[in-house]
């Protein structure tokens, strides 16, 4: 079985990310200001692509664009991308002309077409002028995780480079709907928004390795976490870092030293990502060969994470 | 890794099950008709079954708040998943293809919103996003190592058949649930209006004359096994899942090239892995829309991959209509019936041959042996997908 | 106000031409390909344009390409038929 290794990584969040050599060495936003921290796009994104883009397809394009140039690949060999809600803005933005266009008198379509939830695998495709395998995984919080998944099975199936991303936008509706759902206010406040880009290989000598994903019955994920690392001989206590992020639920007393990143980015479907992000810098930047991370995500109710990666 | 087909289960506006389909089907029956909408009459392919008839239908309390999506996927995929039980050394997944997820409650709140000023209706947002109908899909299936949803339009179902194919054979489970569904919304109806694509007559695949689509609803599920998950379940073998390539375009957002590229290049690479010719395809069943691109597109690709090949092609959509994401999966499930009952189905309303090509549709329900069929499913964002099914 | 000064307004609103001003869209040059670049989808978001605010139905957009072939083209076409 080929490993699989991270090759560039590039988030844009509430924090200032975009373009930071090492995301553990981010200060964090003064007095909690959950606002996107988001790159100049004129510089990544040609304008004729901005025009119509969304805030979720500008950050895409600007990502993925610098995840390529920082990895040297220029086409890679898939693209795959994990968003929990998909184009939310172009979605109601069509919705409400459609429901108040009268009988009989035309629509815009600008919205429909940007709606549709593989917008943005297809468009930095279109970009690209890529042919290769181009996929979307909308799996609420583990959307990231199927995507990522997907992304080591093209490479244990021979893909050199996979171009792999995760995305979701914010719009106002899900604050309203959170607050009628009596959320809690310290998850409602979290409810943000994001986008991490990686490039992903098959051959690398040295870097971070991602050992393995796992998906598991949320009441299963701390016995199925102590067996996964059984399986690799290791101990959580031994862990650099354990990295834990939560979705739906509300935030658990956790047995084991742990930094919370939707504390930090907050919380939106694709967000462990940029968990995922966290790891890989933490380890390339402060670990030696055979220290590991994990990035464990309670996703909702049903089903949960584990992501492990090691220094090599 | 041998992948076995040893399931299918099928919804559509031809009615709910394999054999309501194969009736319709053999006898050149469509189930596009004229609906009522808000904005007054259009043709569709509506299961004439309402909500609360489905409900009742699925056993669900009525006050349940359930998509219409979610209740055409669990009609089909309970069929095709048949007796077969859990068993906990068998690794089981469950992959759903799908675009309009919720939308058809969510769009009953924004009306109400945006017409009545009534947002009284918010919790109908909850089950709007993808992955939450999945889940309630699973919750009758109890699936627990893997459930997962794919979107990428109009190949979403092909492409989760695809990769529980892929998952298979590397090894990474050994029974899979795979397809997709939509159901009928406005949204989808005014989208295709918008790109003034929709037919206001019916839709006329592959013919010089048409202008467009008609939309449809439905859902089709395969289940999926390998040796070990087969000597388990000890469920019949219908077929096997011999290729599958997913390729992109890489030209429009929402167009196809002229050339087909995409599609050629899907097929091509289909043919590549299951190890077969072109000329060992009995029956193809296009994609196949019946708007002026998608058509012109897919049978020049089809003249490229197919040279010197008459192979005997159709599309279904003439009589289920375009039922986006659910069209990889409802037609996979026609894919395995015509190996299954060694026939080609007609294409409809076929009149005036394609100037651009030579080649014209299979007309009538023609018995013939199938050893081989393939299935074609092309999205936005220039999502191409074939997939080939051999007999077991 | 001058139609052909609307028109130009009313493109750069429809179509996010934010960078665009009036003044830089020629009455003569080319709409789509060279000149502005615009594409087939903006074409569809042309006709909504014609349908909303001069009522002028255009069914099929292969039959525009003339007719949107530049802002003079276009408003020649929307003074012969607006109703």
């Amino acid at each position: 079985m080929r490993r699989v290794f991270i090759k560039s990584a590039v988030s844009i969040s509430v924090l200032d990310s975009f373009l930071q050599e090492d995301l553990s060495q981010l200060s964090e936003s003064p007095n909690g200001a959950w606002t996107l921290k988001e790159p100049n796009y004129r510089d990544y994104v040609a304008p004729a692509m901005l025009r119509r883009a969304s805030k979720m397809m500008k950050m895409s394009l600007a990502s993925s664009q610098t995840a390529l140039e920082q990895s040297g690949i220029q086409s890679p060999d898939s693209i795959i991308v994990g968003t929990g809600l998909g184009g939310m803005t172009d979605t109601v933005k069509f919705l409400e002309g459609s429901i108040r266009a009268e009988e009989g008198s035309l629509i815009a379509p600008g919205a429909f077409i940007q709606s549709g939830h593989n917008s943005v695998s297809g468009q930095i495709a279109l970009l690209l002028k890529n042919q290769q395998y181009n996929m979307t995984h909308v799996q609420k919080g583990l959307s990231f995780e199927y995507a990522l998944l997907d992304a080591m099975l093209r490479v244990k199936e021979g893909d050199d480079a996979v171009l792999l991303g995760a995305v979701d936008e914010k719009i106002g509706v899900l604050d309203q709907l959170a607050e009628r759902m009596t959320w809690p206010e310290d998850m409602r406040r979290q409810l943000s928004e994001g986008c991490s880009f990686f490039v992903v290989e098959g051959e690398a000598a040295t870097g971070v390795e991602i050992v393995e994903v796992k998906i598991s019955k949320t009441e299963d994920l701390l016995s199925n976490l102590d067996r996964l690392l059984e399986s690799h001989s290791l101990n959580l206590t031994d862990s650099v870092q354990n990295f834990v992020g939560y979705s739906e639920l509300p935030k658990a007393d956790l047995p084991f030293a742990h930094q919370v990143y939707t504390d930090r980015v907050g919380r939106y479907f694709s967000s462990s990502a940029f968990g995922f992000h966290l790891a890989s810098d933490t380890l390339k930047h402060q670990g030696k060969p055979g220290d590991f991370a994990t990035v464990i995500h309670f996703s909702d109710l049903q089903f949960s994470s584990i992501m492990l990666l090691r220094r090599v | 890794m041998n992948v076995y087909v040893t399931g299918i289960g099928v919804v559509s506006a031809l009615g709910i099950g394999v054999a309501a389909n194969q009736d319709a089907l053999a006898s050149g029956r469509t189930g596009i008709v004229s609906c009522e909408t808000r904005k007054g009459p259009k043709l569709k392919g509506c299961l004439s079954l309402s909500d609360e008839v489905l409900k009742s239908r699925l056993g669900l309390e009525l006050s349940a708040q359930v998509p219409r999506t979610a209740m055409l996927a669990m009609l089909a995929a309970e069929e095709a998943l048949g007796d077969t039980v859990m068993h906990t050394d068998i690794r089981s997944g469950f992959i759903n293809g799908t675009t309009t997820g919720g939308m058809d409650l969510s769009e009953a709140y924004f009306s109400a919103l945006y017409l009545e000023e009534d947002d009284s209706e918010m919790v109908k947002l909850l089950t709007h996003d993808l992955g939450t109908v999945t889940q309630l899909v699973n919750q009758r299936l109890g699936f627990t190592n893997y459930v997962n949803t794919l979107s990428t339009a109009c190949s979403s179902a092909a492409n989760a058949i695809m990769l529980g194919a892929r998952m298979i054979k590397a090894g990474m489970i050994d029974r899979v649930l795979v397809g997709g569904v939509d159901a009928l919304t406005d949204f989808t109806v005014d989208g295709f209006g918008s790109l003034m694509i929709y037919d206001s007559e019916h839709c006329r695949p592959f013919d010089e004359e048409r202008v467009g689509l008609n939309l449809g609803e439905g859902a089709g599920f395969l289940l999926i096994e390998n040796d070990k998950s087969l000597a388990q379940s000890q469920n019949k073998v219908l077929a096997r899942c011999a290729g599958w390539a997913n390729a992109n375009d890489a030209y429009h957002q929402t167009g196809t090239s002229p050339e087909g590229n995409g599609a050629a290049l899907a097929m091509i690479e289909a043919l590549k892995v299951a190890q077969l010719t072109p000329s060992a395809i009995d029956y193809l069943n296009a994609h196949g829309t019946a708007t002026k691109n998608n058509d012109n597109s897919e049978l020049s690709a089809i003249d490229r991959v197919f040279e010197g090949v008459d192979v005997d092609f159709s599309s279904t959509k003439a009589n289920t209509g375009h039922t986006l994401a659910a069209a990889g999966g409802i037609e996979a499930v026609y894919g395995i019936m015509s190996i299954l009952t060694g026939a080609v189905f007609p294409n409809l309303n076929w009149k005036n041959k394609m100037l651009s090509s030579d080649r014209k549709p299979v007309l009538t329900y023609t018995k013939k042996e199938i050893n081989a069929v393939m299935s074609n499913s092309f999205g936005f964002g220039g999502n191409s997908t074939s997939l080939i099914f051999t007999k077991a | 106000m001058d139609l052909k000064l609307e028109l130009k307004e009313k493109l750069i609103d429809q179509l996010n031409l934010e960078e665009v001003k009036p003044e830089d869209i020629k009455d003569d040059e080319p709409l789509f390909g060279e000149g502005l670049g615009l594409d087939s989808i903006d074409a569809l978001e042309i006709i909504v344009i014609l349908d909303n605010n001069y009522n002028i139905k255009i069914g099929n957009p292969e039959e525009a390409r003339d007719i949107f072939h530049s802002i003079n083209t276009l408003a020649t076409y929307i003074e012969a038929n607006q109703k």
